[in-house]
């Protein structure tokens, strides 16, 4: 509960402010909630992400842990007072002109930082930029539109003309590098992310996770922390009224766990309560009782007979084939054969905004403000799980910072939606960069075997992938991603005879599902390092080796798909050659 | 010592879900005034679906950008676009949003035929006026024909809807089918400097081709190159989830968990390649995801190339390419290196 139990006197954006705060309230905390100065962001309360940088004298600092009373006659810049509509700041133009702005939830941090370094170095170098941006993390850009936008504005605050794309103006609409329509809100700091929106009467949801990794669960009892003043009520699996289960494509995975959790960080429960700390301390006594499982981590572990059995249907989750021509024909008529063993680890989104979500019904209607990748497939899981028809849930995608294929299934949506749909109240949800980490899904790590053939001069006569994933403990869109390296194995050859098999195994880690790429960027690091090697072997070099090999029209896929237009494959290795070819000496 | 390589990758990337219907849909309304509204559900995260989206109704619809507007993404108001995944929307919703201009296009048309006494077939709309193809003095504004339209108590209002051509799931045995309408196709090139003595390295640059199709936006495009060219280097280079033995994550913060910084970011070079996709919104195809996919290999090659060892597991660090060099070490060079 906050007490409010000082009182400090600063300004804001010009503006001077008196008001009590509580003592270990941080600046962010103040900025956000009671000022309603939300285009400071919170992407990770621990300094780290620069998402909730502003200025106090003009220093750049992190926020979330700036203690608010320490603002005590300072003087604190924030985005919204970087610009007005009408009259943005040159950073703020720049940025748009110059598209350094993607998903927007990094920018109004990375504004301000820009802001200090042109107040105190209106001549920056690039380096510089860069030395000064590296607190500030940016998912989407790759920083160098972000670079390229400071460095423009500076020049245009020293009074310098600086150039625009010279690809904005022309006839038709296509082909035109624009400004992003939605552009203005972000740099303003105005656009609406889900942890952005308020709503009166708000209650709040907090998870209580699995501690292990494979358990089954013998008794939540909830007593504890119901008798905490201001817990509203503590859900489990029960207090569902329909389907027990989700899945993109397989209905594998519990809302909340019923009788067995399969990794850490598995939701149990759900408390929702008056405020965002009262319900995560009241998830904290929520205390359950677990038979602990034997449990497997590595998938080619997971597919022996022996291991510990995850679903009831067995770890296997799926086995992908690809069979085209003969294999055994295509290395009999090799030359040359090349092998190669790999191992991709698991990874994370990393998007810099953490999930959020905020459910309330509207009349007949439950709606839900979340971030979200694909509204509409939400909108049916929600339907199902409350036994709701579909026209009277209405998921709104909120302003959302960025996705990378992590914010395409249910993450939090269905805690927000349960609580509002049980407590008729509204129900709001943040995850906390840790919660994030710990239940988001990931990319799936791969263990690899190739093989690949090629006649003497060559030419590609056979390849031959297996391929094992680490799907984690539910399906999500595993089985899409797995599916999806199979046809992506060979990368863009034309070979006769290929074999793959791609298995997607369960083990008791955090679910992978979908992320950029969705099963190909595993696959390059075993089809190019061994193309270089068939090339160095036939002596023929890394633009060569592909060359030959690339796909053209008429060429048939590892699907056996004919290609017939639209395929730029050559010209992409081409444009890169020739910049090659053209600056040789330097190497 | 230090030591420069090259190092080549490409990939394709087919758009769509994998051999499955997933179709979308929109609505395109004109209005009175010859501005324009976008209904779709396709979930815009900062990619610039929403921007993409209103250039092909504009491109269709012969209007200006600033004309149009768009919704996205919410259910009770939007029509279904399926998710925002497997680099679809500009391809799958560019083609929903452009079908539902075309039935718009028509109805002005008709009207505009009418009255300028030609065949629709001979008219063009472009910079928000009708003309006769060849006789731009002979024209109208698309304002006037939305106009006289709703004087005849005629709305122009439009719906479209699209999906891929995949049209049966894989064979379950040989995986043989369709399973994309289009792909997409990139080569990469990362260069790099290694020192011989410690096995730390230096991403010089990047240089990334994509062929996108036609791009709608080319700085939307370099936008999702470099975004997705750096992803590619966290992916290669430093990030990693790790697990203790009894499952319990160990790198739950960007303390531990740690993605590339402006300060790790490499000088970037994007080339868009432009092959035009018969069956994808005048031309397009989708690039969101294909920039990430080639990266890691590019770096793999170029650390072959530089120093001759080859990393066999992701990330690559300086510690693995140190423990190769010393193995190498270890035997004499082979005759003529």
């Amino acid at each position: 509960m906050r007490m409010n139990n000082r009182i400090i006197e600063f300004h804001v954006n010009g503006q001077p402010r008196r008001m009590a705060v509580d003592e270990d309230a941080m600046l962010l905390e103040v900025l956000r909630e009671d000022l309603d100065l939300t285009g400071t962001k919170q992407g990770c309360g621990n300094g780290e992400c620069g998402a909730c940088t502003v200025l106090v004298n003009g220093q750049p600092l992190a926020a979330c842990l700036y203690p608010a009373v320490k603002v005590h006659g300072q003087s604190v810049e924030t985005v919204e007072g970087l610009g007005t509509r009408n009259n943005l700041h040159p950073l703020q133009r720049w940025f748009l002109k110059l598209g350094a702005v993607q998903c927007g939830f990094c920018t109004p941090g990375l504004l301000m930082s820009a802001k200090a370094l042109l107040d105190r170095f209106p001549e920056p170098t690039p380096a510089q930029v860069r030395e000064a941006l590296s607190g500030n993390l940016c998912r989407c850009t790759g920083y160098q539109k972000v670079v390229e936008a400071v460095l423009a504005a500076a020049a245009e605050i020293r009074g310098k003309s600086p150039a625009g794309r010279t690809d904005v103006e022309g006839s038709g609409a296509l082909g035109r590098s624009i400004e992003k329509v939605d552009g203005i809100p972000k740099v303003m700091g105005a656009a609406r992310f889900a942890a952005d929106i308020k709503r009166t009467g708000l209650l709040w949801a907090a998870m209580v996770c699995s501690p292990h990794a494979h358990a089954t669960i013998r008794r939540i009892d909830a007593g504890a922390a119901l008798g905490i003043e201001g817990v509203t009520a503590v859900l489990t699996a029960r207090d569902i009224p329909g389907a027990a289960c989700h899945g993109v494509v397989q209905k594998d995975q519990p809302f909340i766990a019923v009788d067995k959790v399969r990794y850490v960080g598995e939701p149990v429960a759900v408390v929702i309560a008056r405020d965002e700390r009262l319900a995560r301390r009241a998830a904290e006594a929520v205390n359950v009782e677990y038979d602990i499982l034997p449990a497997v981590f590595d998938p080619r572990e997971a597919m022996k007979a022996e291991a510990a059995r995850i679903h009831a249907g067995g770890n296997i989750m799926m086995h992908r084939k690809i069979r085209k021509g003969n294999i055994d024909e295509g290395f009999a008529r090799a030359d040359v054969i090349v092998e190669r063993q790999f191992i991709t680890q698991t990874v994370e989104h990393a998007y810099i905004e953490p999930e959020a979500a905020l459910a309330y019904w509207e009349g007949d209607m439950l709606v839900v403000h979340c971030c979200s990748q694909g509204p509409h497939y939400q909108r049916q899981e929600l339907a199902l799980m409350l036994n709701l028809p579909v026209s009277r849930v209405r998921v709104i995608q909120a302003t959302t910072g960025g996705g990378f294929g992590g914010k395409i299934d249910l993450l939090l949506q269905h805690f927000v939606a349960l609580g509002a749909y049980i407590t008729g109240r509204p129900v709001k949800m943040i995850w906390t960069r840790e919660e994030s980490i710990r239940s988001s899904t990931k990319r799936h790590a791969f263990y690899m075997k190739y093989r690949m053939g090629a006649a003497a001069n060559g030419r590609l006569t056979a390849a031959q992938a297996e391929i094992v994933g680490n799907t984690g403990a539910y399906a999500a869109f595993g089985p899409a991603v797995i599916t999806r390296s199979a046809t992506m194995a060979l990368g863009p050859y034309d070979c006769p005879h290929v074999q793959v098999d791609a298995y997607g195994v369960y083990t008791n880690t955090q679910i992978a599902s979908a992320m950029r790429g969705f099963g190909a960027p595993q696959m390059s690091p075993c089809h190019e390092p061994l193309m270089d090697e068939i090339g160095r072997r036939c002596g023929l070099s890394p633009v060569e080796i592909r060359r030959l090999n690339m796909v053209r029209r008429g060429s048939s896929t590892v699907t056996q798909q004919v290609l017939e237009s639209g395929i730029g494959a050559l010209e992409t290795l081409e444009r890169i050659a020739a910049v090659m070819d053209a600056d040789k000496g330097d190497l | 010592m230090k030591r420069r390589g090259r190092g080549f990758s490409s990939i394709y990337f087919g758009m769509g879900n994998t051999a499955k219907p997933n179709p979308a849909s929109a609505v395109v309304e004109l209005l009175e005034d010859g501005s324009c509204v976008v209904l779709s559900g396709a979930a815009d995260l900062g990619q610039g679906s929403d921007t993409a989206l209103i250039q092909i109704a504009a491109e269709t619809l012969g209007l200006s950008v600033g004309k149009v507007s768009i919704k996205s993404a919410d259910t009770l108001v939007t029509p279904e676009a399926g998710i925002t995944s497997a680099s679809r929307q500009t391809y799958v919703s560019g083609n929903a949003v452009r079908l539902a201009g075309e039935q718009v296009r028509a109805i002005l048309l008709h009207q505009a035929a009418a009255e300028l006494e030609a065949n629709p077939d001979d008219l063009v709309i472009r910079d928000d006026r009708i003309f006769v193809k060849g006789s731009p003095n002979i024209a109208t504004a698309v304002a006037e024909v939305c106009q006289s339209l709703r004087k005849k108590g005629v709305l122009t209002i439009g719906s479209g809807t699209f999906t891929p051509p995949t049209p049966e799931a894989l064979d379950p045995e040989t995986g043989a089918g369709i399973p994309y309408g289009a792909y997409s196709y990139a080569t990469q090139m990362v260069e790099v400097e290694v020192d011989t003595d410690t096995g730390q390295f230096d991403i010089l640059r990047v240089i990334a081709a994509h062929d996108v199709g036609n791009a709608v936006n080319p700085m939307g495009v370099e936008g999702q190159i470099e975004g997705g060219v750096v992803m590619g280097l966290g992916y290669a280079t430093m990030e990693e989830i790790v697990w203790d033995d009894a499952g319990r994550l160990l790198t739950d913060d960007f303390g531990k968990y740690l993605i590339p910084t402006a300060a790790d970011a490499p000088p970037i070079t994007s080339l868009i390649v432009e092959a035009a996709e018969p069956s994808g919104p005048f031309g397009a195809k989708g690039t969101g995801e294909p920039p990430a996919c080639p990266t890691a290999a590019a770096l793999i090659n170029a650390i072959f190339d530089a120093v001759g060892v080859d990393i066999t597991s992701l990330p690559v660090t300086a510690e693995k390419i140190y423990t190769e060099l010393k193995k190498s070490r270890s035997f004499p060079a082979p005759a003529g290196q």
